[in-house]
């Protein structure tokens, strides 16, 4: 059998662990940021210990950043679902849409984020120069199609939209 | 001179054997004292219990030592097989994803063995972001390079410190010495899967030795039936639940598996021994299906499916360097490095969960990295140079850090090879600390009928109040090859960094998490009876408090949480929290016996345990814990048919009736319970002539049970609680238990070459 010697035998122990080493390179653990998406979580208490608890930050990782894509927001894709078992607003919205001021006022308030203001007074205030811009009027059936549209976000996608108040 | 725990060890075997031999030279005049030689020769010397070599019979536990000899004789493939058939007191359950360790009528399910400490040389395997540590396939270490096994039961803080609850198992690997010259297997389970593993045990000269094993197993099988659940519709989705992309949407979860289990693991063991060093890295990387979703309450809900899986890749370094200062002071230095890493991806099917972030189907992708490096001191003072009176002291430091987050990706930009990340990233925690561990241990042995070992450690964490685990034990010999002892210990569990810190949109970050606690008393009589035959008896009680658990969140308490903003109003009506909750106590007994004729060709054992136990989380009337059997135990016997012919062995396994992981909280009528379960194993093995050093092992296991003790699938409670994670309707079985396979044979071939002999 070959002998060898103890300084041969430590040498290829490190390279193994070298090896080893360079083998198992550690998964990404940088955190990915996505706009527009909402708040997922509570981070933790600090403690004595060192803490670093973040709820992404994407500047670490330029890879990352590319990966990312924005979508509609959840209220908006909770109004374009279709109606049934008491989600999604599809219906409404495409009534809405046939009509040429109502399609107008509502293109223009989800371009605003009107449906994304926490409340049924900020969706009021950010969409009413959407309706006057579209030349709605108080007598105008426009106005039903748009009322019904915000309805059904109050309720089919009140937990998305938050219009509760 | 090197003098350390190990090498001790097979100084005082090598003394032993020295005397054996000279009382065979005297026969047959000695022949009574050559009987009590082969008892004591039978007696298996230990190193865990008190970080010292002793007999079983005086350590401050009660303790099984499992041989290599064992493992290839009833035809052991896994560290869980070992202790289910080999092993006293200890058992394990497997959902079909995780292996659970049970001990003494105490089983945390799922818990990915952090209530057990595994050690490998006496380095401690368990990861800090889980306390990870596996007994299946995943645990790394090839079976062929271990020497022993070393099962302690009960708590084991006193030297260790955080996860010694149910108790300690020290794998010993096998030294050049005994192990020279090449070693190659070949296995494989006929339809399931297969293993080559090759190694080496160098002898360097005097004193350095090299040994080295890696080995790869890959599972491709079998195909699993699982009950199914109709689930109905998905109102979000607008589609029935799919529970695979591909798959039917049909709204059926359940079925006959395709792409699961599978499971590609390599790893490695490599040993270096030169003068008074020693050396020991270890690595693996363990990739496994996860064929099913189980315990749901993330929103998680697959099938199946074939990009569903689980890696921890694990890289260890330890070296020891023992210095005998003089004939009383022996100076152990360790100094080690460990990184683990893991990544557990699934696609989440729950409409809602993806829907408002644009995707039809959406997939979570966990990673996190744990590295930790720790330095270690131990100094043994054997003051009067005959082991009677041993004080010994020491302290480690440790340095850790975790980095972890959890994606959303779309699941179909992901299946055709495209990475789209659909929200940020959550789970995102950045953590390092530096914990310290310091402990000292008083064995005396004033007369010889009498040992005294007490001892105390304390474990400081920044994220909980220092933790005092104290044991204190007396053995005491009354009469010719009998042994009695008393045990009271205490044992704690740290928090893992996962619970302290992780949170997600249905999870929110735990406050202040406490260490679990757990105290133990115990008695015990061993008696020696003629040659290596002896008996056990042993009755125990003890207390946990503060067990962590994932606690479901009232509505009330969600609300409170959405109202000061720490959850997210967009959450699912399932909202969890770790917390320290559960109180259990345990009491019951373990028996055993085990021997062999005086020529060594019969071998036998019988162990029983019972325990009765008390579960406590506050949430209604106590309980039985969970998954655990009221009794349990294993027999084996084996026989060296002679001369060329074959060893054969038969193994087999009881387990009581159990109740389920939902029995007790998932509200179903009658609760879920699994019946008693008979596990055999019969085994085959031998020398093939052709070749010398190839030989055979094959072996045939036999389950009686179909189902595992585990609710699996979207449906884990018949009252339904959420509108996002569960079904609306549920037609057919209320509930589905987790598969077992029932039948497997496996056939292997090793050679060992080489070794001059």
């Amino acid at each position: 059998m070959a002998r060898i010697k103890p300084w041969q035998a430590a040498l290829l122990a490190g390279a193994a662990v070298s090896a080893a080493i360079a083998f198992l390179a550690c998964v990404d653990t940088t955190p990915v940021t996505v706009q527009g998406t909402p708040f997922d979580g509570a981070p933790p208490v600090l403690t004595d210990a060192f803490v670093d608890v973040s709820l992404g930050d994407a500047s670490r990782d330029g890879q990352a950043d590319a990966a990312v894509e924005t979508g509609p927001s959840p209220c908006v894709q909770c109004l374009e679902m279709p109606d049934m078992m008491g989600h999604g607003c599809g219906n409404e919205v495409a009534a809405c849409m046939a009509n040429a001021k109502c399609a107008q006022a509502i293109s223009c308030a989800i371009a605003d984020d009107c449906f994304d203001r926490g409340s049924s007074a900020g969706l009021i205030q950010c969409g009413f120069p959407c309706a006057t811009d579209a030349g709605i009027t108080l007598t105008d059936p426009a106005i039903q199609l748009a009322y019904d549209v915000f309805t059904c976000a109050a309720s089919n996608c009140g937990t998305y939209c938050k219009l509760g108040d | 001179m090197s003098a350390g725990p190990f090498r001790r060890t097979r100084r005082l075997c090598g003394a032993l054997l020295a005397a054996t031999a000279v009382v065979a030279a005297s026969a047959p005049a000695l022949a009574q004292d050559t009987s009590d030689l082969q008892q004591l020769l039978a007696e298996p010397v230990i190193t865990t219990a008190s970080k010292s070599a002793e007999t079983a019979s005086v350590a401050p536990a009660m303790s099984t030592t499992i041989t290599a000899t064992d493992l290839r004789r009833y035809g052991i493939h896994t560290l869980a097989e070992a202790l289910d058939f080999l092993s006293l007191g200890a058992w394990t359950s497997s959902n079909g994803t995780t292996t659970d360790v049970g001990a003494r009528g105490v089983i945390l399910p799922q818990d990915r063995g952090s209530h057990v400490l595994l050690l490998v040389d006496g380095h401690a395997v368990n990861e800090p972001i889980f306390g990870t540590a596996l007994v299946d396939r995943g645990s790394g270490i090839p079976l062929e390079m271990i020497d022993h096994i070393e099962v302690i039961l009960g708590p084991g803080s006193v030297l260790y410190g955080s996860n010694a609850m149910l108790g300690v198992i020290n794998v010993i690997t096998k030294r050049a010495k005994e192990w020279q010259g090449g070693h190659a297997v070949g296995e494989w389970e006929i339809g399931k899967g297969a293993r080559a593993a090759a190694g080496v045990g160098l002898v360097l000269g005097e004193d350095a030795e090299v040994t080295f094993m890696a080995e790869y197993y890959r599972q491709y099988g079998p195909s699993l039936n699982v009950l199914t659940e109709q689930n109905g519709f998905d109102e979000v989705a607008l589609h029935p639940f799919q529970f695979h992309a591909g798959g039917p949407r049909d709204g059926v979860w359940g079925g006959t598996t395709t792409n699961t289990p599978r499971a590609d693991i390599p790893s490695g063991v490599l040993h270096l021994t030169w003068r008074n060093f020693d050396v020991e890295m270890g690595g693996k990387i363990d990739k496994q299906s996860l064929p099913y979703d189980i315990n749901d309450v993330s929103g998680e809900a697959y099938f199946d499916d074939p990009y569903a899986f689980q890696t921890n890749r694990h890289l260890w370094v330890d070296a020891k360097h023992h210095a005998t200062l003089s004939e009383v002071v022996l100076l152990t230095s360790r100094v080690y490095a460990d990184t683990y890493d893991y990544e557990r991806t699934a696609d989440t099917s729950a409409g809602a969960e993806c829907l408002i972030y644009g995707s039809a189907n959406c997939r979570a992708d966990a990673t996190g990295v744990g590295q930790w490096m720790g330095l270690e001191e131990q100094v043994s003072f054997d003051w009067l140079r005959d082991t009677s009176l041993v004080t010994l002291v020491g302290a480690e430091g440790r340095l850790r850090r975790v980095n972890t987050k959890t994606d959303t990706l779309d699941y179909d930009a992901f299946v055709a090879g495209a990475t789209r990340n659909i929200r940020s990233s959550y789970d995102v925690i950045g953590y390092r600390d530096e914990t310290l561990g310091a402990y000292a241990q008083q064995t005396w042995r004033p007369t010889p009928w009498l040992g005294l070992n007490a001892g105390a450690r304390l474990d400081v964490d920044p994220r909980f109040s220092p933790q005092v685990s104290p044991r204190a034990a007396a053995t005491v010999n009354p009469w010719k090859g009998g042994t009695f002892k008393a045990i009271y210990a205490q044992a704690f569990r740290a928090p893992s960094i996962g619970e302290s810190y992780s949170y997600g949109p249905d999870q929110l970050a735990a406050q202040n998490l406490r260490p679990e606690v757990e105290r133990s008393v115990e008695g015990s009589l061993e008696q020696q009876i003629v040659g290596p035959n002896k008996l056990v008896f042993g009755v125990f009680r003890s207390w946990w408090d503060d067990l962590i658990e994932l606690h479901l969140l009232s509505l009330q308490e969600i609300a409170q949480a959405e109202a000061n903003g720490s959850l997210s109003l967009l959450n699912n009506s399932i909202v969890t929290q770790y917390r320290n909750l559960t109180t259990i106590e345990a009491s019951g007994f373990d028996g055993g016996v085990e021997g062999a004729t005086t020529d060594g060709s019969l071998r036998y054992a019988l162990n029983v345990s019972a325990a009765t136990t008390t579960f406590d989380d506050g949430r209604g009337p106590t309980h039985p814990v969970p998954v655990a059997p009221t009794i349990f135990g294993n027999a084996r016997v084996s026989y060296d048919l002679p001369g060329a012919l074959p060893t054969v062995a038969l193994a087999g396994r009881v387990l009581g009736q159990r109740p389920t992981d939902r029995a007790f909280d998932g509200n179903f009528s009658p609760p879920p319970f699994v019946g008693p379960e008979l596990g055999l194993r019969g085994t085959i093995s031998g020398d093939i002539p052709i070749l010398k050093g190839l030989s055979y092992r094959a072996t045939i296991d036999y389950t009686s049970a179909s189902f595992a003790p585990y609710v699996v699938g979207p449906v884990q409670s018949a009252v339904f609680a959420g509108p996002q994670t569960g079904p609306a309707v549920v037609v057919g079985n209320p509930y589905v238990l987790a598969p077992l396979d029932t039948f497997r044979a496996t056939v292997g071939l090793q050679w060992d070459f080489g070794s001059g002999q």
